[in-house]
């Protein structure tokens, strides 16, 4: 645990080193907010009908979906990139030759950059309050949780873009790709009910669809736990299956640049 | 415990050359394979330092790699104080540390001693102890006094002293140096190479492997070294030994008669010999030309020298140095393991391949 909180802390200070970094931060959500508020405002009665189920207020139903996109994002993005940086640099060649052993070094490597995605999320849900959003405060914990599943379940994408970048020396489009899709029809921005029915199977297989359709009836529409259980239910079992598949692949991958010598030359 | 700090035996390593596409198109199932390491073999005993010679792509750094555990062998085996570098990794790196010679893998935008405190954590120094150990370390390198200043203000000699103190940070009982002294310059190297000496070798007693292209380096600090040449162990042994053929002067001779019957028979009378008598389109500098000569011994042979020619009747206007190239070195590192005379001697010749 020490080595992970120090790894944080070492991030945290390199972040605060870039004295504007936190004010640019906060000018960002504004920016992001108010014009969000407005154009959901404007589209409220058009997306009405078909969020009904998850709070039925489409500035509530953006800002979850934003927050839950803004997690998994950084969840994907965040160890491929700093593997790149790392073995460019050396960074990563210091890291792996320390005895703190793989896995805290890729928590280390991940944990500032998700705690600030985390407070950005925080952030964003203070000014949909502060413009008025409605909260079931009851459903918050459990929404907590299911957003801590959320990322679980898509940091996956993130360890094979890393195995990728160790084996290939790059990731290709797949971070952008898949944020893309998911995006789309993950319900970020409209509900999963409206998608065509043709291609509405394949929102099936993605997590994002069942944590923002659990988060939204927990937080905007004060569902009881029993009502979302399927969905929570069908997020861990995705989350753990594809986090053990991230982790045999990461771990296959590091042991072939060892092999390959090329853990240390980009 | 082992005998030795480090054992490497019969370490083999190849790395695939990457082809290009009509390379691939033409026979997709080939493979190119460069050796980097062929079946190498030393010893390195506990709190010596040892040098490992050699030129850029000789296999140094793959060798310090799979020592750090960052390169897998595919073949031999390489132990750390008894501990296998591919079946006990946690153990190896618990007792060896590399210093990574790159300035970038430091955190520049945090001081010397946060990003020492990182390190600290992940080398495992107890919390109640890092303090005076940070503290310990910035003071071994001369980096106390600006230990709160961001490294990316340090210089690059400071950058360099640095990544030893992280290094030093784990108290290992062995250190992987790699050419630690590139980007500095003359006075803070030579500053660097007297701490290793003094500091790390004789008082820490940690056992220590410096990679470097410098053989005057490695006469300096070194009392063995391994001479490797494109991934093949040429000869390990005493420094003073295996790089006596370096310690022949070579100096050029600025001479209007370059083929007075004197020299040769002045330089062979001292055990050495002509090397380069010049030629037309050779240097020539109003009149004189330069004669290159070898012989052993250093100045007071050289002023020995100088002064039979003189007297012998051969006008001399400058007598200078030539210094040594490591390829030269190698050269005669690889004639003399062909030589039967060196065998037998404390110096051994690998004849591996």
């Amino acid at each position: 645990m020490r080595s992970i909180l120090a790894l944080v802390r070492v991030k945290w200070l390199s972040f605060t080193s870039y004295r504007l970094n936190g004010l640019f931060a906060v000018i960002g959500l504004i920016a992001l907010l108010v014009p969000l508020y407005f154009v959901a405002n404007a589209l409220d009665p058009v997306v009405a009908d078909s969020i009904a189920n998850e709070g039925g207020d489409y500035f509530g139903f953006l800002i979850t979906g934003m927050i839950g996109m803004q997690l998994i994002g950084t969840g994907m993005r965040v160890l491929p990139n700093a593997v790149s940086s790392g073995i460019v640099s050396g960074t990563l060649e210091a890291l792996l030759a320390t005895p703190a052993g793989l896995f805290r070094l890729m928590a280390g490597l991940q944990g500032f950059d998700l705690l600030w995605a985390a407070t950005r999320g925080a952030l964003l849900f203070c000014g949909y309050l502060v413009l008025g959003g409605d909260v079931s405060w009851s459903g918050v914990p459990m929404g907590l949780v299911v957003l801590a599943l959320l990322v679980v379940a898509h940091m996956p994408v993130g360890l094979l873009a890393t195995a990728m970048i160790l084996v290939f020396r790059t990731a290709g489009p797949l971070i952008q790709g898949v944020a893309s899709a998911v995006s789309l029809l993950g319900g970020v921005y409209y509900s999963t009910s409206v998608i065509p029915e043709v291609i509405r199977p394949v929102a099936d297989f993605i997590p994002l669809t069942y944590g923002l359709r659990a988060l939204r009836r927990l937080v905007l529409d004060g569902a009881p736990f029993s009502q979302v259980a399927g969905d929570v239910a069908m997020l861990t079992v995705m989350a753990a299956g594809l986090m053990a598949v991230g982790i045999v692949v990461v771990s296959a991958s590091l042991r072939y640049a060892r092999r390959a010598g090329s853990l240390a030359q980009y | 415990m082992s005998d030795f700090a480090v054992e490497v035996e019969d370490l083999t390593k190849e790395y695939q050359i990457q082809r290009g596409w009509k390379a691939v198109a033409r026979s997709p199932w080939s493979r190119d394979t460069r050796v980097v390491l062929d079946r190498v073999n030393l010893q390195v005993g506990h709190g010596e330092f040892f040098g490992i010679l050699g030129q850029n792509g000789a296999g140094k750094s793959t060798l310090f790699r799979i020592l750090s555990t960052l390169v897998r062998p595919d073949s031999g085996s390489a132990r750390v104080m008894g501990h296998d570098v591919a079946r006990e990794a946690a153990e190896v790196r618990d007792r060896l540390i590399p210093v990574i010679p790159s300035e970038r893998s430091l955190y520049w935008r945090v001081s010397a001693e946060e990003n020492l405190r990182l390190y600290a954590a992940l080398y495992g120094v107890p919390a109640a102890r890092v303090d005076a150990r940070i503290s310990e370390v910035l003071e071994l390198v001369g980096l106390q006094d600006t230990m709160g200043k961001q490294v990316g203000l340090y210089s690059s000699g400071m950058k360099q002293r640095l990544l030893i103190a992280r290094a030093l940070l784990g108290s290992p009982d062995v250190l992987l140096l790699d050419e630690p002294t590139r980007s500095m310059d003359p006075v803070s190297a030579r500053d660097f190479r007297s701490f290793l000496k003094r500091q790390v070798s004789e008082v820490d007693q940690t056992t220590v492997l410096l990679a470097t292209h410098d053989h005057e380096e490695v006469t300096e600090l070194c009392e063995r070294v391994a001479v490797l040449d494109r991934g093949r162990l040429l000869a390990v042994g005493p420094t003073d030994s295996l790089l006596a053929s370096s310690k022949l002067r070579r100096c050029g001779v600025w001479t209007r008669h370059p083929d007075h019957p004197a020299i040769p028979r002045e330089v062979a009378r001292i055990g050495g010999r002509v090397l380069e008598v010049p030629t037309p389109e050779g240097p020539v500098e109003a009149g004189w030309s330069r004669v290159t000569v070898e012989f052993p011994g250093g100045e007071e042979e050289g002023a020995a020298l100088l002064a039979r020619l003189t007297a012998q009747g051969v006008s001399v206007s400058r007598f200078t140095r030539v210094d040594l190239s490591l390829a030269d070195l190698l050269e005669r590192v690889r004639d003399s393991q062909a030589v039967p005379a060196t065998r037998g001697s404390d110096v051994q010749g690998q004849g591996a391949a």
